[in-house]
């Protein structure tokens, strides 16, 4: 039991050599369970936990025996800490779908960030970010990530970088409903900050449709120089 | 004398509670005053009128991907001049033709100029010396001047040839 709790207290695959194997970081340090907490959402739960379980606890069992270390990880060792096991053994790719978009949504994120840190969006210029947008709409297709990308879109904490993912994004002809884009419309213009409603005026422009002509028909523009092009935009829309 | 430049103006309006009044956006500058070889473009329209603009509109279009909307703003040359800013004309890189020889670069810019050309801008946002031509208005007028043969379809960017056929097939 020596070996377990070294393992355990220290949380630090190092000591077995498992780098490889193990969620650590660069340093060697393990950090703690990050998207797995016991309960919802843990794949500790899910109709597959008892049969990875019995792996996980057969695997280090296996590691551990090699190294020397004479000692079980069972059960109730095993169970209670199943979550933190799941998520040391880099069971990612098999965890909750939640969790993965999650994950998914963060390197998405970064992308994007990073995209417009090296160089800003242009009118009329194609931009890396139209490819990121576009390979996480074909990847995903889910309402998920079409959710994130609106609530990102009206991040007015960050409306440079909000403003300049909506403006991609109305380049994108086909992405969600009717409905959605029409939604996302109306949330951006309801934003307090021009750039983000700018760019919406814009993505409006681009997909056109009955709703989205609708949305700017009832919005009140505080802005003159922009109520002024949504007045144009509507008429171009409606011809 | 007006030498005109593609801007976002949505960059350029003042933000209350984040800047104080008079301050200018670094996105704006980063985003919209990005030099090249210490050096701006732009256009001259002489007057600022709206053929003027258009035309200015149209050599920066015919250069683009895609056809979006187009926002412009012109700064009297005189203006920059008593600045301390240093003009050359020097040809314009647009598959118009016709319009390459009104293109002039503000050169040898440098942190304390450049903030200058910024200040014209805001300026000339101000005093209405500011336009924006509609995604429709940009695509018409490349439509026009393949009609008129200013420029060759084959000469644009596959996403704006694209549109601007599309346009002229609606419209015979």
């Amino acid at each position: 039991m020596q070996t377990e709790a070294r393992f355990f207290q220290d949380s630090t695959a190092s000591i077995f050599g498992l780098e490889d194997s193990f969620a650590l970081d660069q340093s060697g340090t393990y950090n703690p369970p990050r998207l797995l907490p016991p309960g919802t959402g843990s794949f500790a739960i899910s109709p597959h936990a008892a049969s990875l379980e019995k792996e996980i606890a057969e695997s280090l069992n296996r590691m551990l025996h090699n190294r020397g270390y004479e000692v079980v990880v069972g059960n109730p060792m095993g169970s209670s800490f199943f979550p933190m096991l799941v998520d040391i053994a880099c069971f990612e790719p098999a965890t909750e779908q939640a969790l993965v978009e999650s994950r998914e949504e963060e390197r998405l994120a970064y992308r994007l960030r990073m995209a417009f840190e090296i160089e800003p969006f242009e009118d009329g210029m194609d931009h890396p970010a139209d490819q990121i947008i576009e390979n996480a709409l074909r990847s995903s297709g889910s309402q998920s990530i079409l959710d994130w990308l609106s609530a990102f879109c009206l991040d007015t904490e960050r409306p440079n970088l909000a403003s300049s993912v909506l403006r991609c994004l109305g380049r994108q002809t086909h992405i969600g409903t009717d409905a959605w884009r029409a939604q996302l419309v109306r949330n951006a213009l309801a934003t307090d900050d021009i750039e983000i409603r700018d760019a919406a005026v814009q993505a409006a422009e681009s997909w056109g449709g009955r709703e989205v002509v609708n949305v700017l028909m009832l919005h009140n523009e505080p802005e003159s120089w922009l109520q002024e092009y949504i007045l144009e935009v509507i008429d171009d829309l409606q011809e | 004398m007006f030498l005109a430049r593609k801007i976002t103006c949505a960059k350029w309006v003042h933000k209350k509670g984040q800047l104080a009044e008079g301050e200018i956006a670094a996105d704006a500058v980063t985003a919209d005053l990005r030099t090249q070889d210490n050096s701006l473009s732009f256009w001259r329209c002489p007057t600022g009128t709206k053929d003027e603009l258009e035309k200015v509109a149209l050599a920066i279009a015919a250069t683009r991907d895609r056809v979006e909307k187009t926002e412009i703003v012109w700064l009297a040359e005189n203006e920059l001049l008593d600045t301390g800013q240093y003009l050359k004309d020097t040809e314009g890189q647009t598959p118009v033709l016709e319009l390459t020889q009104l293109h002039v670069d503000v050169c040898r810019l440098d942190y304390v100029r450049l903030g200058k050309v910024a200040h014209h801008i805001i300026n000339a946002i101000e005093n209405k010396r500011y336009c924006r031509l509609s995604r429709r208005c940009v695509t018409d007028l490349l439509a026009a001047a393949v009609l008129q043969e200013q420029v060759q379809l084959a000469h644009l960017q596959e996403g704006v040839a694209t549109e601007v056929q599309n346009l002229i097939k609606a419209g015979t």
